[in-house]
């Protein structure tokens, strides 16, 4: 019983992760890879919670020095505010941790599917 | 009988004659908030006009040589001829136009619309961009010659057939396109619109453009079905604009190349 029940947790989580497309609204959806991946944390420094997707910037420790990553999400601050994000969600100095879709071209920009600020997970999927 | 009186009677009489026929099931009545039901996001059942797979009978426009040509130099960031590079106006806050405006593509939430009705007057409000558009009842006709001018929206007047409305347009900019995927229209385009309400809480809208210059024949979109959204009208609206500032900050971002210098 437990067993099935980790499979049908599984199937979802990898239909939610991976099934679910990358949806947005400004023009394309062709720039996020199709595989999650991560977890990747990092310290915040800037928090742009705006149109058309929130997204934030932190530096992640990464071959000996520190690399900036961008991270967005593909949901707009209305939206985010009506699943209980403020403004004030992600702080510089938070530690973030996030998994996400990858940029099919940039390096250190991805667009999160999961993320945990100072320990505690903010709702993404919705 | 005084002059006054003489002249109330005459106004009442003409707005009578200009107001629409009353349904008594309220079904010419359009007005609420309504949710793009259909999962094609696309004008028509076109290829790729989907987000899963694609829909039986899609099947491409009916191109002219100058629609072809026009369709290949539109650049779009979804459907099969997506691609990073791309010059969609939506991602350089451009209007959308009336159609993409119909369509509602958008994810939802966004994927909206809301119908003010008057006797006279429709004023249809896209949530998205937060454009708007008016539907003419009054009986007047379209403008022609100079009066007739490209606007995003066009113009548009509304008569009823039965319980189905029917709205002509003419008078559009021919810089927007019909869909996300990049379909063209010209200046000349007419567009009929027919909404019928199947029942309460469903919307039905099927679309018809006619433009020689792009298409061989007039090109007829999916039959859209649109849900009754009466929870919408209980909280504030979304207030979702294309901000130049902020969506530049977004296409450079992302590597679109869509960036205004």
């Amino acid at each position: 019983m437990r067993q099935s029940i980790l499979r049908v947790g599984a199937v979802t989580a990898l239909w939610l992760l991976t099934g679910w497309p990358a949806a947005a609204h400004h023009g394309g959806d062709v720039e996020w890879g199709k595989e999650t991946v991560g977890p990747i944390t990092g310290t915040a420094t800037k928090f742009s919670f705006q149109f058309p997707h929130v997204f934030f910037e932190m530096d992640v420790a990464e071959k000996g020095g520190i690399a900036p990553w961008t991270i967005t999400t593909r949901w707009t601050p209305t939206i985010l505010r009506d699943h209980g994000w403020t403004r004030d969600s992600i702080k510089p100095g938070d530690k973030v941790t996030v998994t996400y879709l990858p940029h099919v071209e940039k390096p250190h920009i991805g667009q999160m599917m999961t993320v945990e600020v100072n320990g505690q997970q903010l709702p993404l999927s919705f | 009988m005084r002059p006054i009186c003489a002249l109330a009677i005459v106004v009442a009489v003409l707005a009578a004659a200009c107001a629409p026929p009353k349904s008594s099931s309220g079904a010419r009545d359009f007005s609420g908030h309504w949710d793009r039901g259909s999962s094609i996001e696309s004008f028509a059942n076109t290829p790729g006009g989907t987000r899963g797979n694609e829909l039986p009978g899609a099947s491409e426009a009916p191109f002219t040589a100058a629609g072809r040509a026009a369709f290949d130099a539109n650049k779009p960031g979804y459907g099969p001829r997506r691609a990073m590079k791309r010059n969609d106006p939506m991602g350089r806050c451009e209007p959308l136009g009336l159609v993409r405006n119909l369509v509602a593509e958008i994810v939802a939430p966004h994927a909206t619309f809301e119908i003010v009705q008057t006797p006279t007057r429709i004023l249809q409000i896209f949530e998205y961009r937060h454009d708007w558009r008016e539907i003419w009842l009054d009986g007047r006709a379209l403008p022609t010659g100079d009066a007739l001018y490209p606007k995003w929206n066009g113009f548009s007047v509304g008569r009823f057939e039965g319980d189905e409305l029917v709205v002509d347009s003419a008078g559009f900019d021919a810089r927007s396109w019909l869909d996300k995927l990049g379909y063209p229209h010209s200046e000349n385009m007419r567009v009929e619109e027919r909404y019928r309400r199947i029942d309460a809480d469903t919307l039905e809208l099927a679309i018809t453009i006619t433009d020689p210059e792009y298409y061989t024949a007039p090109w007829r979109s999916d039959v859209k079905r649109f849900r009754a959204n009466r929870g919408k009208a209980q909280r504030f609206d979304e207030q979702i604009y294309c901000i130049p500032a902020e969506e530049m900050t977004y296409q450079d971002l992302v590597g679109t190349g869509n960036v205004i210098d």
